[in-house]
């Protein structure tokens, strides 16, 4: 042997625990001195381990398919195996000619049905899935048909080797072929020409042609009635008890196991019959139901198409599901799709107008026309309860939740197929997937192709219905139930939806009318403070001009409420007045001089208040308080700040407040002088602004400020109030029409305020 | 079949009877796996990996059962469907109701399990009759002379050198994958 092999063996023996002290000695040494070696010990070692680990795997799989079948001998309670008969393909074996008479080793054709087929393991140790479940079941097993002659087999079962096995007559059997096939034979499975039960032991010839090079060698074909088949594998099996050929127990049911490496649509277990000419025709194709595999339903998309990129294309989190749900579940039917039927009549109508005294009498609407009275008789008038035209969100909240979980609802071929349910346009197909979770998909998916008028739809469900899905197995009484909790829940749903909504509109047009009015108050109250200002400084400045001019005031001026008129009474110093009143109203600098030369000079100075990051505030107002004047004054705005033009004669203190959600900020001035000046508001709280106001003006004066500020927080927050919904409505009237995607009433949308009747 | 006679067994190396018993402890798995939004193929799965790390646990002279095998493997198919459930639910992208914690943490020797698998797939490699070669020999326990009569060589010598060039073939191929 080259010594790279003698290494390995060497090493093997080491791993295995077979060298004896003085080689185990030797053997340490080299590992400890010789890096490659050690190497070459660590991978053969990890070797090890990848083929123990790979015995062990098969051994598991086997002892899980031994556990499969027993437990399913045991279930039947006979010591037979299962509800399911054989089937699969079956191969007719004959060896002789037609002239003999039948030799008692003919091999009877066990009629066939349909196959439990679950998970299959290979003798690789891989999985593989094939999911064809048919437990229907079964015509008991016909006794042996006559044998046709067809020799050309003896040539095809020639060229196929044959496996054989040993198995005691009186227990149940597994056993599994090279090619993976795992049959389970019951005890008592085979009988005499006699038909009485053998005992002992039993040869088994299995011969199988499970792959097409093998199938197409041995001449074996695939054809039923003319057609060509695709196949999934074929076998043949002879049971013998010392030469001598035995019969099936015709009361004896066997179960096989076919792997395949996929399942394919379609696939239907075929009888094979015996042709003259020595083929086999395959016929009594039974098509095989697949079981579904259910998944989580909150894994599961249940919303309309387009839906949630239209959530996040509005700029909200479409990530957060509970919003995004109750974004959804927000939109209801009921509203929109007002209809009324007549219980006897089963007419339908759009709608109802009441008519009459105390609206005994009612008129149905249908489609915009008055229907007679005597059509619509009004005591059976009833209000339709949410038909919806596809999919009502309550519906959809009704079922996306665990109650529904492992039934036919939470699998992806629903999530599919509710896809569609959405787009037709058509009410009662949800209904019928949800009230049917005991039908497989494709007797469901064929109902509503009947229901369906788009010829695409039509044609959408047909397809889903060739598909053949079957169902999630679901115990028969929890369809009851789910039926009924489907319906009661869309209802309740559906109408805390509206309540809340309507509820919503209802506090927001109070909320509205609300605004309005306090706003007019403020707007009477502002004009009122503006005029009695005016009149106070009027007066203040009056007086002052004419002492200037060493004059009496006339009293008979009356300082009237209009500003910009003055009503002329009198003759004599009506022109101070004039320029008085003038200069107040532009608040500038008044000069005048008399006839006689004396001068009556008020001067206005202007302030100017920059507030720093004025921007950071939603509202900034500052106002200028006075012993003087009747109320606060309001400093006009600009763009960075404020400005006014202060009177001489008035001692005023400046008050800067700014606004920014709860919070405020602050800043003043005592005896503010005219010039410009640069601010920043410090932060205050709103006991802190109210001391501060109470030490820089009068006890009213603080009222008003407060009043005032207070209003200023009401508009800000009304604003923001009237922005938000205008948000909403205008994200309600996008999103609307993904939800109701049939919807032909364009122009209700945002509000959903209930319907008025038509007229 | 107690737990310590099942114990015993899977030791000695004979161990398809004790792993079919082993089986009874199925259904409960089954309910789990398929109650969290698995189907039966799962929990197949997830049962048999959860037997495949109790029986290579035991192996280990330093491993101490401390509850009923029931028990154990329960909580290691619990930890393991849970794990799973992430790895797939982190493809869909949205989050699941959080599991409560399972009750067995088990360690997964990570670096170890990858040799393993490294070692796997270099054994899947090596071509059919090589593996069944190394298999009749490790698994079934077979005697060289029953090898060549199975596998159509001559003698027990021949079979034996099979053999270690098949393991040459092997260590190659590993040798590969690891650089």
């Amino acid at each position: 042997m080259r010594p790279e092999l003698e290494m390995i063996a060497l090493i093997e023996r080491y791993l295995l625990k077979e060298l004896d002290e003085a080689d185990m000695r030797e053997f340490d040494k080299r590992f400890e001195s010789n890096s490659t070696f050690r190497q070459e010990v660590e991978l053969q070692r990890q070797l090890m381990d990848g083929i123990n680990r790979l015995s062990l795997k098969i051994s598991v799989q086997k002892a899980g398919k031994i556990y499969k079948w027993t437990k399913l001998a045991w279930q039947a309670g006979l010591g037979l195996l299962g509800a399911a008969v054989v089937a699969a393909a079956f191969v007719i074996f004959t060896n002789r000619s037609t002239e003999e008479a039948p030799a008692p080793d003919t091999h009877p054709i066990v009629p066939m049905d349909s196959v439990v087929v679950d998970t299959i393991y290979t003798p690789e140790g891989d999985t593989q899935m094939v999911k064809t479940v048919v437990p229907k079941t079964t015509p008991q097993a016909e006794s042996p048909k006559p044998i046709k002659e067809v020799s050309r087999w003896i040539e095809a079962g020639r060229y196929i080797p044959s496996q054989n096995f040993e198995i005691r007559a009186d227990k149940g059997n597994v056993i599994e072929t090279k090619g993976g096939l795992v049959m389970a034979i019951p005890a008592d499975a085979f009988v005499d020409e006699n038909g009485s039960p053998i005992s002992g032991a039993i040869q088994l010839e299995v011969k199988e042609a499970l792959d097409p090079v093998t199938i197409i060698k041995a001449g074996l074909s695939t054809v039923s009635n003319g057609d060509l088949l695709e196949t999934g594998g074929m076998f043949y099996i002879n049971a013998t008890q010392a030469g001598k050929s035995l019969q099936m127990d015709p009361k004896a049911k066997m179960l096989v196991e076919i792997p395949t490496d996929s399942t394919l649509e379609g696939m239907q277990l075929f009888d094979g019959e015996g042709t003259e000419d020595g083929r086999i025709n395959w016929v009594r194709p039974q098509p095989q139901e697949q079981y579904l595999s259910a998944v989580n339903i909150h894994q599961l998309d249940f919303y309309p198409p387009t839906f949630r990129r239209r959530v996040a294309r509005s700029g909200l989190d479409a990530t957060d599901k509970p919003f995004v749900d109750s974004l959804f579940y927000s939109f209801t039917c009921e509203e929109m799709y007002e209809r009324y039927y007549d219980e006897r009549t089963q007419l339908r109508f759009d709608n109802v107008r009441e008519e009459g005294r105390r609206g005994r009498r009612r008129r149905a609407i249908d489609d915009g026309e008055w229907v007679q009275a005597e059509q619509a008789d009004s005591a059976y008038i009833r209000r339709d309860p949410a038909v919806c035209p596809g999919v009502n969100p309550s519906n959809i909240r009704a079922i996306w939740n665990d109650r529904f979980q492992n039934t036919n609802l939470s699998t992806k071929e629903f999530e599919e197929r509710l896809k569609y349910i959405y787009q037709s346009c058509k009410d009662g197909i949800l209904d019928l997937y949800v009230n049917n979770l005991d039908l497989p998909f494709y007797k469901v998916d064929s109902m509503v192709a009947l229901r369906m008028t788009d010829k695409k739809m039509i044609r959408r469900f047909e397809r889903f219905s060739k598909r053949r899905d079957g169902r999630v197995k679901v115990e028969d009484a929890l369809v009851g139930q789910l039926s009924a909790y489907y319906s009661e829940k869309s209802r309740i749903f559906e109408a805390a939806a509206n309540k809340t909504i309507r509820e919503y509109w209802a506090e927001q047009r109070r909320l509205d009318t609300e605004a309005t009015s306090r706003r007019i108050a403020y707007g009477v109250k502002e004009r009122k403070r503006n005029l009695e200002n005016y009149q106070k400084e009027l007066n203040l400045n009056l007086d002052e001009a004419y002492r200037q001019l060493g004059q009496d005031r006339p009293r008979n001026i009356v300082a009237s409420n209009r500003r910009y008129r003055f009503p002329m009474r009198s003759t004599g110093w009506k022109n101070v007045d004039r320029y008085v009143i003038s200069s107040l109203n532009s608040r500038t600098t008044l000069n005048y001089t008399s006839k006689d030369g004396r001068k009556a000079v008020i001067e206005y100075e202007e302030l100017r208040v920059k507030v720093d990051e004025l921007e950071s505030y939603d509202r900034v107002n500052a106002y200028l308080v006075t012993k003087e004047l009747y109320s606060f004054m309001r400093m006009r705005e600009m763009r960075d700040g404020f400005r006014e033009n202060l009177n001489e004669l008035i001692e005023y203190n400046m008050v800067c407040v700014g606004f920014n959600g709860d919070e405020r900020g602050f800043f003043s001035v005592e005896q503010v002088e005219p010039g410009k000046i640069d601010i920043a508001l410090g932060s205050i709280s709103n006991t802190e602004l109210e001391n501060s106001l109470a030490s820089l003006c009068k006890q009213r004066d603080k009222n008003d400020l407060l009043e005032d500020l207070a209003y200023q927080s009401f508009e800000i927050a009304d604003a923001q109030r009237r922005l938000y919904n205008n948000e909403i409505r205008q994200i309600r009237r996008v999103l609307y029409r993904t939800v109701f995607r049939c919807s032909s009433i364009t122009d209700r949308f945002g509000d959903q305020i209930p319907a008025r009747s038509r007229r | 079949m107690n737990d310590d006679r099942i114990i015993a067994i899977l030791k000695s190396g004979r161990r398809n009877k004790a792993l079919v018993r082993l089986y009874r402890y199925y259904p409960k798995v089954e309910k789990l796996v398929c109650s969290r939004g698995g189907n039966k193929a799962d929990a197949q799965d997830i049962f048999q990996e959860s037997l495949i790390i109790f029986c290579e646990r035991i192996q280990n002279e330093s491993f101490k059962l401390t509850s009923a095998i029931d028990t154990y493997l329960y909580g290691v198919c619990r930890f393991l469907w849970s794990n799973e459930l992430k790895k797939r639910n982190r493809r869909t992208g949205l989050a699941i109701p959080i599991e409560e914690q399972p009750a067995e943490e088990v360690e997964v020797d990570q670096e170890r399990e990858e040799k393993i698998q490294k070692a796997m797939s270099a054994l899947a490699q090596i071509g059919a009759r090589c593996l069944e070669l190394l298999k009749l020999f490790y698994y079934q326990s077979l005697k060289m002379e029953e090898i060549a009569e199975a596998m159509g060589l001559s003698s027990a010598k021949v079979a034996r050198n099979q053999k270690y060039k098949c393991l040459e073939r092997a260590k190659l191929k590993l040798k590969e994958e690891q650089h």
